[in-house]
């Protein structure tokens, strides 16, 4: 709800993205009975009430507030540790050019012999960066001021010169006036905003009508507008195949990144990865740049939100009111890949509306008698929901030069349309008794209607029932306890099945030479399937101490899931993946604490001090009547399968995955020396933190003021293709440095060689007992299949490619400790400023994302990872990092002026 | 007071009621749910495309070898997933349901006559089966696709074997004088050569067991003999892919704009044999392959390797893989020819002879990839005496290019000294691969039957022999 305005966001449609963090005055969360007595299905996760600035009807008031900040955003805080002691390639020495006489031109006589590098290697296993002098890959770019010459084979500052620092600037103004009978509020919002990556912009423009007026005694009118539009060029997308991945999983070190800007050179777009000398045009890589600066990316996201809302008084116990409300996204976006590039040119275009109405009314009575309140409400809530997107591309190429469109498809074009329209009808009755302002009853009783549910029943019952009580009214008044209220509830919130879950329809495939293809569903429909309830009890307690001095906020929830409608992944050997099912069973246990504190108050100084922290507990307590767990899969079998399983009677969020085998702890490692031992589909942990939380302080020292603000978690676990890969493809500092032998990893392993299967030697691996001094190799210490001690030096080539897909290496403990934003400032008051007609001024200076005190890989931090799509029905989740590109740290300055 | 509350509570259950009629909305609008028997079908063959035109069977006979990235050349992936295959029975399933249900049979008659529909999922499903089983071994095939079972058991290949040449000759004997069904793309509905079908496929079986159930096999064969086969070039059976780009030849996408599969030295120096790497003593590597652009000369990558000079390296001719609508066989002359030599060298048929029909497969061959006759009959009249199996199994490795699976299950019948290919060095299998290994669904979601299953069979990995293969 932001200013009394209900929206509904995911990812890039979120409005609340939009809001303008220094507009805010308070934001608060509203959970359980409270949430879903008013809210329904919607508010079954909690509802968060945003209150931007405003004045109250009453006062004569007017003000201008003016804010404007400078950020400057810089990556290179969070880029993985490379190596850079070796250059690109599969091996460690130079290829050598041969000239022929009878093919290469007669000027290439002089290149016989040259030293050239392993272009169209995307590793770096090449040859030590000792300056030996090389043909670079620019070297064979006719036109190139660098054509047919040698340079040294050196590191030239690595990928970090690819980042940029991203300058952004922000601009807030906010009008408000009110009297006696109205108030008034208009806020206009810009964002230019850079990203690190170059050529990348978005830009956000958005501009909020409020207003508020009584039309007479009885009658108010309250109205709410807002348009907003947000363009982006660029937007960097996350991924395995991204930039990020090219950058940290497949690279040459020493590349120079700054040559790779220039990459159409004689008419011809050039890159490192050259297929050879007398092809000199790329393999499977084009320069990093030309995704920024030929495979465009537009995205354009408006946004409408809406309300206008009547309050009339009957009498003096009586009032209705109603209100009616609109939001309205629309999203467009278009992306392709330029002609005259490895692949074949493309176009698509992707459309998006979600457009809701909602009506709402109610019928308050409010009464006092003596020392007992009541207040009981009824109301209807009808909404109507509709989103659709059309997605299309242009198949097999285009047909005129640098022109795109999906009407110049070579093929047919792609299109791909989807449309869903949900609605949903509420009607509750809430009452509450206060009495004497120490004990406080509140009840409600609410049916939902929902066109997603079987038709054979639409509606879900829920009822909820809450007590709480001032404990301190009976206390004499003391200095230890302030004030301390308990409180305890049962809450229901309504859950409805997704989307057309209820019948069975089939998969349009394209048509076939005109004939039609059509494929049954890979999940059962299931026309029984209905809405149900979601039961929550909550404890909590609030207190206050010492004078207000401390104050502590406490809550245990515990939450049942029962029957809710959920998909079920089954074994595919029944001809389908999943089914519809109301049989799942899970619960949710935890705490919630909140205490804050003014360790220090006098005149001038003042120190507060905030502490949050939660835990969560889910177990799966029911998959369904035919499985005991149901799979969701990340990454495929030929990955080692990433799997997040829900499992009868064990905690939720269990993560499953090859893992390497141990003997007594102890890593067993395969007969050659050259990887481990593993088994599928092991336990490798849980995703769930054990809890998480964050600290705040904030100092005031006269004018000046100084909030930092940090975050953490402890437990959980995520995925790190990244990690994976850096190593395998010789990036990572890990794959360089010296053994215990005193020689460097990278050199030839010598001594006793292994023997294989077939009774070959095995020349990437020795025995560590019968090695040579001048072996390199790092050292591997485990226990082999019979559980006895052994060790090897491999080959970090072979020994970092052979972990491809042991999982259990590369899932990483999720705890952070994260310095997340410091904020310094100076404020000067109508007071100090005297008659220059100003009624503020505050310099502020802050820094995001500051510092990521502890964090297992340093360079991620686990609270920004990527989102992750599994194959079906939990949606998104963030546990597994493909190759995302680095956290930004950005420094500000904002000025505001207030008139 | 009282009245107010009153009122609030009325209002209340004024509003309140049981089930609304949300009308249409319900419905989704996306997507039909008419069961149309002929979409079904047309889905229920198009998810073949994998079966015969996979990279990973041409891997593992060596027709071709990695380029650069050399992975799938050291068998590096053991798991393969079968889901899409079960996924797809379920369309053929409910292709027969739809022309056997009392409700549906007349209305599904629109696309042919219900036999004729019937009869050709049912060996559709077969094919698939039988695919399934020579590439995983033991897999649930009788509870297949049923969803009532809690956990599907696998069964043994032998059953599997016995119940699909049942299966097949109860399809074929459906099969009226009714329309062909409608949503057929295969064959567009010509049940004559859906009858081929079946009788080619029970033969492709029947041989496949002439080690392990020679009776049984001489049984089937006997009858796809009687029953009739392919009998010429022009009735191969294929997938006809088309220019669309949706439904092209998958090695036509393959080296759009990549080039990851080289011919391989193995398979490049038979067929190159006692002739030269411009003029080959077997004229069809001239069909097969295109010459080296680096030294135009024929020339084969080293199996297992990373080759990254492509120039140096011979490609699969373009016909196949720069042609969208280049044709992805299924059963052809050749290999029915070349089963039958191998049926008489068994004493199976005195029909012909081995060596006759060991020659006429060979011709087969040549005149599919359009060799000219001249140069066939050159080239079978200097090939070195007929050596019974031996010369079978060659000429039987060399006619299925292209089609790896079929060509990789015969190559693992005939065992590793029939047509002499070895694993790479740096592969950590026992030798070249015996089966695929189960996805992980069996298991994380049928574990008690996937370790009965593993128990049974052997160790769930890619060297474990399934039940024909075993002595």
């Amino acid at each position: 709800m932001i200013d009394g305005v209900r929206i509904q966001g995911t990812g890039v449609f979120n409005p609340v993205n939009d809001i303008n963090p220094e507009d805010i005055k308070s934001m608060s969360v509203l959970k359980g009975a409270a949430a879903t007595a008013l809210y329904g299905p919607e508010g079954s996760r909690g509802v968060v009430i945003v209150t931007t600035t405003s004045e109250a009807i009453g006062s004569e008031k007017s003000s201008i507030t003016f804010d404007s900040a400078v950020e400057v955003g810089n990556s290179n805080p969070y880029l993985p540790d490379f190596q850079s002691e070796y250059g690109g390639g599969y091996k460690q020495t130079f290829n050598v050019f041969s000239y022929n006489s009878a093919t290469d031109p007669a000027s290439w006589k002089g290149f016989d012999n040259h030293k050239i590098p392993e272009y169209y290697a995307d590793e770096s296993w090449g040859p030590k960066l000792d300056g030996t002098l090389v043909r670079e890959w620019d070297s064979w770019i006719p036109g190139n001021p660098n054509f047919g010459k040698l340079t040294p084979w050196k590191y030239n500052g690595g990928i970090s010169e690819f980042f940029r620092n991203a300058v952004s600037t922000k601009n807030n103004i906010n009008f408000l006036n009110s009297g006696e009978k109205h108030s008034l509020k208009l806020n206009y919002y810009r964002l230019e905003q850079e990203l690190t990556l170059p050529n990348t912009e978005r830009e956000t423009n958005r501009l909020n009508l409020r207003l508020n007026f009584d039309v007479s005694e009885r009658l108010n009118v309250i109205s709410n507008i807002s348009f907003s539009n947000t363009s982006t060029l660029n937007d960097p997308n996350v991924g395995y195949g991204s930039l990020g991945a090219n950058f940290f999983q497949w690279w040459q070190q020493q590349l120079d990144v700054k040559k790779l800007k220039d990459y159409k050179q004689n008419g011809k777009t050039v890159s490192w990865n050259l297929k050879g000398p007398r092809d000199a045009s790329p393999k499977y890589w084009d320069s990093p740049y030309v995704e920024l600066y030929e495979n465009l990316k537009n995205a354009d996201l408006k946004s409408f939100t809406g309300n206008v809302g009547l309050s009339y008084k009957l009498n003096e116990f009586l009032s209705s009111k109603i209100s009616l409300s609109k939001t309205y996204n629309s999203f467009k976006s278009d992306d392709r890949i330029a002609f005259e590039l490895l692949e074949q040119p493309r176009y698509r275009e992707r459309s998006y509306y979600g457009d809701r109405n909602l009506l709402v009314g109610q019928l308050i009575f409010t009464k006092k008698f003596n020392k007992v309140d009541l207040n009981a409400i009824t109301g209807f809530e009808l909404s109507d929901d509709t989103y659709e997107f059309i997605n299309s591309s242009s198949v097999n190429g285009l047909t005129i030069p640098n022109f795109y469109s999906i009407s110049t498809s070579v093929g047919r074009p792609a299109y791909n349309k989807y449309k869903q329209v949900n609605k949903n009808r509420g009607s509750y009755l809430t009452a509450s008794l206060g009495y004497d302002n120490w004990g406080f009853i509140e009840g409600s009783f609410r049916r939902d209607w929902n066109s997603f549910a079987s038709v054979s029943k639409n509606y879900v019952d829920t009822k909820s029932l809450s007590l709480s009580l001032i404990v301190s009214s009976f206390i004499p008044q003391n200095d230890i306890l302030t004030y301390f209220k308990l409180r305890g509830g049962i809450a229901q919130g309504p859950n409805f099945p997704t989307a057309y879950a209820t019948q069975e329809t089939f998969n349009v495939r394209n048509s076939f030479a005109g004939k039609p293809v059509l494929d049954s569903k890979s999940t059962l429909a299931n026309p029984d399937l209905a809405g149900a309830v979601r039961n929550e009890y909550e404890i909590g307690a609030e207190l206050k101490l010492f004078q207000n001095k401390i104050g502590v906020d406490i809550t245990y929830f515990s939450k049942v899931d029962d029957k809710l409608p959920v998909r079920v992944n089954v074994d595919p050997v029944k001809g389908i993946s999943s089914v519809f099912s109301n049989e799942g069973k899970q619960s949710f246990k935890g705490i919630e604490l909140g205490i804050s504190s003014t360790p220090f108050r006098n005149d001038s100084f003042e120190w507060n001090t905030n502490l949050n922290f939660a835990t969560l507990d889910r177990y799966v307590d029911k998959v369904s009547n035919t499985t005991k767990n149901s799979d969701e899969r990340f990454l495929s079998s030929r990955w080692g399968g990433l799997i997040l399983r829900n499992e009868e009677g064990k905690k939720w969020g269990a993560v499953y995955g090859r893992k390497v085998k141990e003997i007594k702890g102890q890593k067993v490692i395969n007969s050659t020396g050259t990887g481990y031992v593993t088994e599928d589909t092991q336990f490798l942990g849980n995703y769930l933190p054990d809890f998480t939380g964050g600290f705040s302080n904030t100092f005031k020292y006269k004018n000046f003021d100084l909030a930092i603000d940090m975050d953490f978690q402890v437990g959980g676990k995520y995925f790190s293709t990244t990690s994976m890969f850096t190593n395998y493809s010789g990036l990572g500092i890990e794959t360089v440095g010296n053994n215990d032998l005193g020689n460097p990893v990278r050199n030839e392993v010598k001594g006793k060689h292994p023997l294989d299967s077939t009774g070959k030697e095995v020349k990437s691996a020795v025995y560590a007992k019968n090695v040579n001094s001048a072996s390199g190799g790092i050292k591997i210490n485990g226990v082999n299949e019979k559980g006895e001690s052994v060790s090897y030096y491999v080959s970090p080539q072979t020994w970092h490619g052979g972990q491809f897909g042991n999982i259990s290496e590369f899932v990483h403990d999720a705890s952070y400790l994260s310095i997340r934003n410091i904020n310094f400032g100076y404020t000067l008051d109508k007071v100090s400023l005297g008659s220059i007609g100003l009624e503020e001024i505050r310099l502020s200076a802050y820094i995001n994302n500051a510092f990521l005190l502890f964090s297992s890989l340093p360079h991620v931090d686990p609270s920004q990872l990527e989102q992750a799509y599994g194959d079906s029905s939990i949606g998104t989740i963030s546990f597994r990092e493909g190759g995302q590109l680095p956290s930004v740290r950005t420094y500000g300055f904002n000025v505001r002026l207030k008139f | 007071m009282k009245n107010y509350i009153l009122i609030l509570i009325t209002l209340f259950f004024f509003q309140s009621c049981d089930n609304v009629d949300f009308e249409d909305t319900v419905i989704n609008p996306n997507e039909p749910s008419q069961v149309l028997s002929n979409a079904l079908l047309a889905a229920g063959q198009l998810s073949a495309v994998p079966i015969y035109s996979a990279t990973r069977p041409s891997l593992y006979v060596q027709y071709v070898s990695n380029e650069q990235y050399n992975d799938e050349s050291l068998y590096k992936t053991q798991r393969f997933d079968y889901s899409s295959y079960y996924g797809n029975i379920t369309n053929l399933n409910k292709v027969i349901e739809a022309n056997t249900n009392e409700s549906s049979k007349v209305s599904s008659q629109a696309y042919g006559s219900n036999n004729n529909q019937i009869a050709v999922a049912k060996l559709m499903k077969a094919y698939y089966f039988h695919f399934m089983t020579d590439n995983w071994g033991m897999i649930p095939y009788k509870t297949a696709n049923d969803i009532a079972v809690d956990f599907n058991k696998f069964d043994s290949q032998e059953e599997i074997y016995n119940l699909l040449f049942q299966e097949i000759e109860a399809a074929i004997s459906l099969i009226d004088s009714g329309d062909g069904p409608k949503g057929d793309i295969i064959l567009k509905g010509d049940m004559d050569m859906w009858k081929k079908f079946g009788y080619s496929l029970m033969m492709n079986m029947a041989v496949r067991l002439s080690k392990k159930a020679p009776a049984t096999a001489k049984t089937y064969f006997t009858k796809a003999m009687t029953g009739g086969v392919i009998s010429s070039n022009s009735e191969n059976i294929y997938f006809p892919f088309l220019k669309d780009d949706n439904y092209d030849n998958p090695w036509q996408d393959r080296f759009q704009t990549r080039s990851d599969y080289l011919l391989s030295k193995p398979f490049v120096n038979s067929l190159i044999g006692t002739g030269s790497n411009t003029n080959p003593e077997d004229p069809r590597l001239e069909k097969y392959a295109e010459k080296a652009t680096a030294t135009n000369t024929y020339n084969g990558a080293p199996y297992g390797e990373s080759n990254s000079d492509t120039k140096a390296f011979s490609f699969i001719t373009n016909e196949v893989i720069k042609n969208s609508e280049a044709k992805g066989y299924i059963f052809t002359y050749a290999q029915m020819l070349l089963n039958m030599a191998e049926a008489a060298h068994l004493n199976w048929t005195t029909a012909d002879t081995s060596e006759n029909y060991y020659k006429k497969g060979i011709k087969a061959s040549m005149e599919q990839w359009g060799v000219d006759t001249t140069a066939a009959d050159a080239y079978v009249m200097s090939r070195p005496a007929f050596n019974g199996l031996k010369s079978i199994a060659y000429q039987k490795w060399v006619a299925l290019f292209l089609q790896g699976y079929e060509a990789w299950f015969d190559w693992r019948k005939h065992g590793v000294n029939q047509v002499k290919l070895t694993k790479p060095v740096a592969a950590t299998t026992a030798g070249i691969p015996n089966r695929q290994a189960y996805p992980l669904s069996a298991i994380s979601s049928n574990k008690k039957n996937y370790d009965e299953a593993v128990s049974l069979q052997g160790k769930d990995d890619l060297d474990t022999k399934v039940w024909w293969h075993k002595n």
